[in-house]
């Protein structure tokens, strides 16, 4: 039956319209035939049981009398009847008794027992007829009928049936020829539509609606399909008319791929972008385009894309003529009707300038604009960079960390331009003296580091450290003045050292420390026990803080000063001593730089000030403190700096009642060089005040001779550096012996520190040094000691000479 | 075995009668039929005709009002008592009773007469009797035609019948055609 699906609709009409008359034609006929045959043998069987009953009643005294001639000419009346083959009577004793035949051919003899009334219906009719006389059988009537009369009507019925069915079959075929016409035009006006809509891409044709059937209204529905069509179509030609403007007129390539990676559609430009103007180029070919460092990336994207339908965005640049485009490119995937991909669909845009602006942001962001080098940013991306690099290649990584030695000088004499100009130059020597892989950084004011990779010992590294001290010390002409600027350098080594950046910039910043104190102009390599010296500095940090708020761990020692010449006592110099509670007391030049780096030197400078007035007062009060003695403290560069300074001093001076002639303030020349006009315009006003100055710690600085003249000062202390090496060093003789003559041309008194020998007191003596302090005269004491010190009898001479 | 066989038919096909009436019968139409004439005698296949002829005459309704089917018998008999066979059979639903008769009158009830000797009345007498009286007269020889309806002959040594239909109109009995097909004469409208 595969055929059947393949016929025509035309074939199949026709064709069942024909079998189905066909059909129903020999059904009937046959039916027909069929009960005309039963009917008939009905008829004749019946016809013949009449006529055996009438031959049988007939025949009842021809058997009875025995007259067989009588018998036989009963039997032959059935002759009349065309279908009798034979008959036969039997008497009673069932023995034949008269016979008849009625045909010349084929004579067969009576069957030899008769049944009793039967009839046997097959190739011939059988009827057996009992001859009765009142009840009684006297015999038996057979008779055989022949079917053949019958058989040839059947034939020619059947014969005429084949007539009459070929009769049918034309008029049938000609009949559903017709109706095949009538039933198949209009379906054949719809098809032909469909057609010629399909071949002219004219959606506003109509099928013609010839019926009102079915067909009809499938005429109507497809008509209905037709508008649909045509209205999305528009829709779609519109959408899509949109889209070519949009892409036309967009500042963004579009493009779109298929699933073969074939480039399907670009708009101008999308070319424009890519330099592409090949049709249907591959996508392979157009990412062989992106710039080398981006393609893997981009080959993720998209194969992420094509596998799992991921969309993206990436930025990536096209080499052009030796410039490079930057673009961002999206993807996503094209869905159909149904929901399956098929194919790819994205934008390019050109974000050059974007691109070229965010460079120069990123320039801004991570160089100094002043020297063009590298600032702390990117500076500790490029060391955390290099650190882990090293560990990779085991490696090590040298850090330097510069500072300016003069810088503050210079920039505040000469100013910012020069500073300015000492910074560019700085600069460039340091890019000079290293490696061009190696990175050079300002990462602020005057600190600039170096970044040496690849680095095998320490001594290479010293050995560029050298090279850089040398550079530097290189005199720079500025403003038409020659200066000499050095640099204190801390070095630290990575991976040894730390690994971390900020730690490592730590142990850099903690080793330069150690190079200033070192005397500047010298490189440091950062060691452990400056970290734990680090360490111990926060720990007194912390306990400070604790010390400040409870205040009672702070003492107050006095040590006394003398006049040289008289051994008289002059006045005490008041000195912080501190013992946290539970622990060993701590020198004050391990804590005081921690409390002037930490800000707490400030309430601790005030409490010192307080409780020294306050003690050498109680002193006063009892009568014993000589009334020309002066108390001096000592203030920090903090201290000296703060503008409550003057107020806070006024306050504590107020709320003790101390004499304010009796007071001296110890500054150290550094303090003052730091900020040379304010220092000036606040030692006046101590000055106002009624308080004496004194320059601690002289000769250790960097005082120039005309500020010196400028500051209102009365006292002049020698370090005691100069005064220890009396009278073995004769330059620090010479030295001392120049600041006593320099201070007396000033018009200042001098205090020598730290003396211990009675070589010293000679020598201070014939320099014409007015006072002294230190151990030989007395060591510094509590203030009931003091008491007793001051009480003493005056000596002429000290203890020990 | 004939006999036996036919007897056995009859008896299956629930033919309920008198066993040796059966055989007598039926041994008569076998004999008669069969040839063996000769092993029965003519009186008893006569008186066995006779019964079976009473099936195949029609009498009037109003001499079937009676009680009895009269066998008479006028004259010897000839049958050699083989009629007294036929009491306690019925003819048309009545018993059949033998009655002996010397003379018409006494066999003016009669259906059947049996006219053992019809010399003993005349050819007028009987047929003016007959006009009165419908009575089948039965009688033998061929000569005795005028005066029996039905008469038994010989012929080619078989018994057989002579019919006079004409007396029988005259008597107002009728025969039936079959029995008038067996005939071997009919005498009818004159013809012999």
């Amino acid at each position: 039956m595969n055929w059947l699906p393949r016929l025509h609709l035309r074939t199949k009409l026709i064709g069942s319209i024909v079998i189905t008359s066909v059909f129903a034609v020999m059904v009937s006929s046959f039916a027909l035939v069929r009960y005309d045959r039963i009917q008939e043998v009905s008829s004749i069987t019946e016809d013949m049981n009449i006529l055996a009953g009438i031959i049988s009643n007939r025949s009842t005294a021809a058997l009875i009398f025995g007259d067989a001639r009588q018998a036989q000419s009963n039997l032959k009346a059935l002759g009349e009847n065309p279908n009798v083959l034979m008959a036969c009577i039997y008497d009673s004793g069932q023995q034949v008794f008269a016979v008849h035949h009625f045909t010349h051919l084929d004579q067969k003899p009576c069957p030899n027992e008769p049944q009793v009334s039967a009839l046997e219906i097959s190739e011939t009719i059988e009827i057996y007829e009992p001859i009765e006389l009142d009840g009684l059988s006297v015999g038996t009537l057979y008779m055989s009928l022949s079917l053949d009369r019958l058989n040839e009507r059947w034939q020619e019925q059947l014969m005429f049936i084949f007539g009459v069915i070929l009769v049918v079959v034309l008029l049938s075929l000609a009949l559903a020829k017709y109706l095949q016409y009538i039933l198949l035009k209009p379906i054949q006006r719809i098809t032909k539509t469909a057609r010629d809509i399909t071949e002219q891409q004219d959606y506003s044709l109509r099928a013609e609606k010839e019926v009102k059937d079915e067909i009809g209204d499938m005429a109507d529905v497809f008509n209905g399909m037709l508008s649909k069509i045509e209205t999305e179509t528009q829709r779609l030609y519109s959408s899509e008319e949109k889209f070519r403007q949009l892409a036309t007129l967009s500042p963004v390539g579009i493009f779109q791929i298929d699933l073969k990676h074939q480039i399907t559609y670009v708009n101008s430009r999308w070319i424009e972008i890519t330099g592409i103007n090949e049709p249907l180029a591959s996508l392979e070919h157009w990412l062989g385009r992106i710039r080398s460092e981006d393609r893997r990336r981009t080959l993720k994207a998209w194969s992420s894309l094509i596998q799992n339908h991921q969309e993206f965005v990436v930025e990536v640049g096209f080499e052009k003529h030796g410039d490079v485009t930057w673009t961002i490119i999206e993807a996503s995937v094209l869905h159909d009707g149904k929901g399956d991909v098929y194919g790819y669909m994205g934008a390019i845009s050109d974000i050059t300038d974007l691109k070229n602006a965010q460079l120069q942001m990123e320039n801004l962001a991570f160089y100094d604009p002043l020297t063009g080098l590298s600032n702390r940013r990117l500076f500790q991306d490029r060391l955390s960079k290099a650190v882990a690099e090293s560990k990779r290649r085991k490696t090590f990584v040298a850090l330097l960390f510069l500072d300016l030695d003069q810088f503050k000088r210079i920039n505040d004499s000469l100013g910012h331009d020069a500073g300015d100009q000492l910074l560019v130059e700085t600069a460039n020597r340091l890019r000079n003296s290293v490696r061009e892989t190696d990175t050079v950084s300002r990462i602020g004011g005057d600190e600039f580091t170096v970044l040496l990779s690849d680095v095998d010992s320490t001594h290479g590294v010293r050995h560029i450290a050298d090279k850089i001290l040398k550079n530097l010390c290189q005199p720079i002409s500025l403003k038409n003045q020659t200066v000499i600027n050095t640099v204190s350098i801390g070095i630290t080594m990575a991976p040894t050292d730390a690994s971390d950046a900020n730690k490592l910039m730590r142990n850099a910043d903690m080793a330069m420390y150690r190079a200033k104190a070192m005397g500047r102009n010298n490189f440091q390599f950062f060691s452990e026990d400056m970290n734990n010296e680090m360490m111990g500095y926060l720990e007194i940090e912390k306990d400070l803080r604790h010390a400040v708020e409870n205040d009672d761990e702070f003492i107050i020692y006095f040590q006394p000063k003398i006049d040289l010449l008289s051994f008289k006592f002059i006045g005490v110099e008041a000195l912080l001593r501190w013992q946290p509670k539970g622990k060993d007391m701590i020198p004050p030049d391990r804590f005081i730089p921690v409390a002037e780096e930490s800000g707490l030197i400030i309430p601790i400078g005030k409490s010192v000030f307080r409780k020294s007035l306050m003690k050498v007062k109680k002193l006063m009060d009892l009568g014993i403190w000589p009334d020309n003695a002066k108390v001096a403290v000592n203030l920090s560069a903090r201290q000296f700096s703060d503008p409550n300074l003057t107020n806070d001093l006024s306050e504590i001076i107020e709320m003790t009642g101390f004499p304010v002639e009796n007071i001296e303030l110890e500054i150290t020349e550094s303090t003052l060089m730091d900020h040379v006009e304010n220092a000036i315009y606040t030692m006046r006003k101590l000055k106002q005040m009624g308080i004496s100055i004194a320059i601690d710690d002289f000769g250790t600085g960097y005082s120039s001779l005309s500020y010196l003249k400028r500051f209102p000062i009365d006292v002049l202390k020698v370090d005691r550096s100069f005064v220890m090496d009396i009278p073995n060093d004769v330059s620090d003789m010479e030295i001392t012996a120049a600041v006593i003559a320099m201070a007396h041309k000033l018009n200042l008194r001098v205090v020598a520190e730290g003396i211990e020998t009675k070589e010293q007191v000679d020598f201070l003596r014939s320099n014409r040094c007015e006072y002294g302090q230190g151990y030989l005269i007395a060591r510094p004491m509590p203030i009931n000691e003091l008491e007793a010190y001051i009480q003493r009898p005056i000596q002429v001479g000290l203890p020990s000479l | 075995m004939n006999l036996i066989g036919f007897w056995n038919l009859t008896y299956m096909a629930g033919r309920s009668c008198h066993i040796w009436l059966a055989i007598v019968v039926t041994g008569c139409l076998t004999f008669g039929s069969s040839h063996a004439f000769s092993e029965l005698n003519t009186y008893q296949i006569k008186s066995a005709y006779l019964y079976q002829i009473s099936k195949f005459v029609f009498w009037p309704e109003q001499s079937k009002q009676t009680d009895f089917f009269n066998l008479c018998i006028l004259g010897p008999d000839t049958y050699g008592g083989n009629l007294q066979k036929m009491e306690g059979r019925t003819v048309f639903g009545k018993p059949v009773k033998l009655h002996k008769v010397t003379n018409l009158k006494q066999a003016e009830t009669c259906h059947l007469l049996v006219l053992t000797d019809p010399a003993v009345v005349s050819q007028d007498s009987l047929s003016t009797w007959l006009k009165s009286h419908s009575v089948l007269t039965v009688a033998d020889d061929a000569i005795n035609i005028d005066k029996a309806m039905v008469v038994f002959v010989i012929e080619n040594q078989r018994v057989r019948l002579h019919i006079n239909v004409d007396l029988a109109k005259i008597s107002g009995v009728s025969f039936a055609a079959n029995l008038l097909e067996v005939a071997s004469r009919v005498k009818s409208g004159g013809q012999p």
